[in-house]
């Protein structure tokens, strides 16, 4: 938990994204799939800049959407797993 | 590379109202084309969205080299196919130069075109999409999905219609609505009665096989993405995936994309 927490993460340059109603729809060329993110989801995706922490980004989601700083970082984790996993965004540190 | 001293000649091939035109000084390369899309050859040329040169060259065609490969920096996009062509497009002044392999001409000059146009198309604020085009009764009809979800299935079953084709087609907003228009770009398993022609879009179905026929609505973000996912090497090129959101939601706002759950036989036609 520990090492996910003093990640950063960083989006992926090329991605192109597009909000519509509230979720975030990114291509990431040479994909074959494009992602669909709900709005939590965006949000993390967009704070994801490559300086912020997994813990820094979690409690900004927790402050945003008024949620508890646990399910926020369990929701930094997975989504990033994902993120990561897809090609959408990368570790930087 | 191969070069033949005399006059060039001149053709125009039309896709989704759009004027290309080819021009070369070598009679078969010439020949091919005329051959190849014979069905949408045009007089116009003083309108070209692009004109292209095309020489020939001695480039080898390997089955296995993979797929299609394009590549964008700033207007100039550069294609490759299979060793079958090298291309070179300048979008800034409307100009190609197509470099064909010897015994490929056909399938250089279409894949190149393909590749035009599925840029060009963005421009005009549509997409060139992966998919099985049917007009009847004056509407349109399009079959979306990957490889293998029933396109060329689709319009095999769609023979006592006007078929476009069963591989590409291009969605044009027009007036409030959208405009399906037949390109000439097809599989080998299209049925031969295929096509051009266009007609108002009536529905934008995502295929999906399965037991038994039947409709299911898509929310309008999830049709975005379905609609983006199969448009072929623009959504590969991060200098037009931007415009090609903004398209399709366009799209999709103006004909909603919806899941049609379809056998393989002909019954679809019943309940769309």
């Amino acid at each position: 938990m520990e090492n996910h927490l003093s990640r950063t993460v960083a989006r992926n340059r090329e991605a192109a994204h597009r909000k519509v109603e509230g979720q975030t729809i990114i291509i990431l060329p040479r994909l074959e799939e494009v992602v669909v993110l709900n709005e939590t989801g965006a949000a993390i995706w967009e704070l994801s800049d490559g300086e912020r922490t997994a813990e820094q980004v979690a409690d900004e989601i927790a402050r945003l959407f008024d949620v508890p700083i646990d399910t926020a970082r369990s929701d930094v984790r997975d989504l990033y797993d994902d993120l990561i996993a897809t090609g959408v965004a990368q570790t930087a540190t | 590379m191969e070069r033949v001293l005399g006059n060039p000649t001149r053709t125009c091939v039309v896709v989704a109202r759009l004027g290309y035109e080819f021009v070369t000084d070598l009679p078969d390369v010439h020949q091919a084309i005329l051959d190849h899309f014979s069905d949408s050859l045009s007089d116009r040329r003083d309108d070209a969205a692009l004109t292209t040169t095309i020489s020939r060259g001695e480039i080898g065609f390997d089955p296995d080299a993979g797929a299609v490969t394009v590549s964008a920096s700033g207007s100039v996009v550069t294609a490759t196919a299979n060793d079958a062509f090298t291309a070179t497009i300048d979008l800034s002044r409307r100009s190609g130069e197509l470099v064909v392999g010897v015994d490929h001409l056909r399938i250089g000059v279409e894949n190149y075109l393909r590749i035009a146009n599925a840029i060009m198309v963005l421009e005009r604020g549509g997409v060139q999409l992966h998919s099985a085009g049917v007009i009847r009764d004056g509407y349109g009809f399009t079959f979306f999905g990957p490889a293998d979800s029933g396109k060329t299935t689709s319009a095999g079953f769609s023979v006592d219609h006007h078929i476009l084709s069963d591989d590409q087609n291009v969605l044009l907003p027009v007036d409030g609505g959208v405009t399906l228009c037949g390109v000439p770009f097809r599989s080998v398993a299209c049925p031969p009665s295929a096509a051009p022609g266009q007609a108002p879009l009536l529905r934008l179905l995502r295929l999906i096989q399965d037991q038994t026929n039947y409709l299911e609505p898509v929310g309008r973000v999830s049709g975005i993405a379905m609609l983006a996912s199969q448009c072929s090497f623009v959504n590969h090129l991060p200098d037009f995936t931007d415009q090609l959101l903004a398209n399709c939601e366009e799209i999709v706002k103006r004909v909603p994309v919806e899941a049609l759950h379809f056998t393989r036989s002909a019954d679809f036609w019943k309940i769309i």
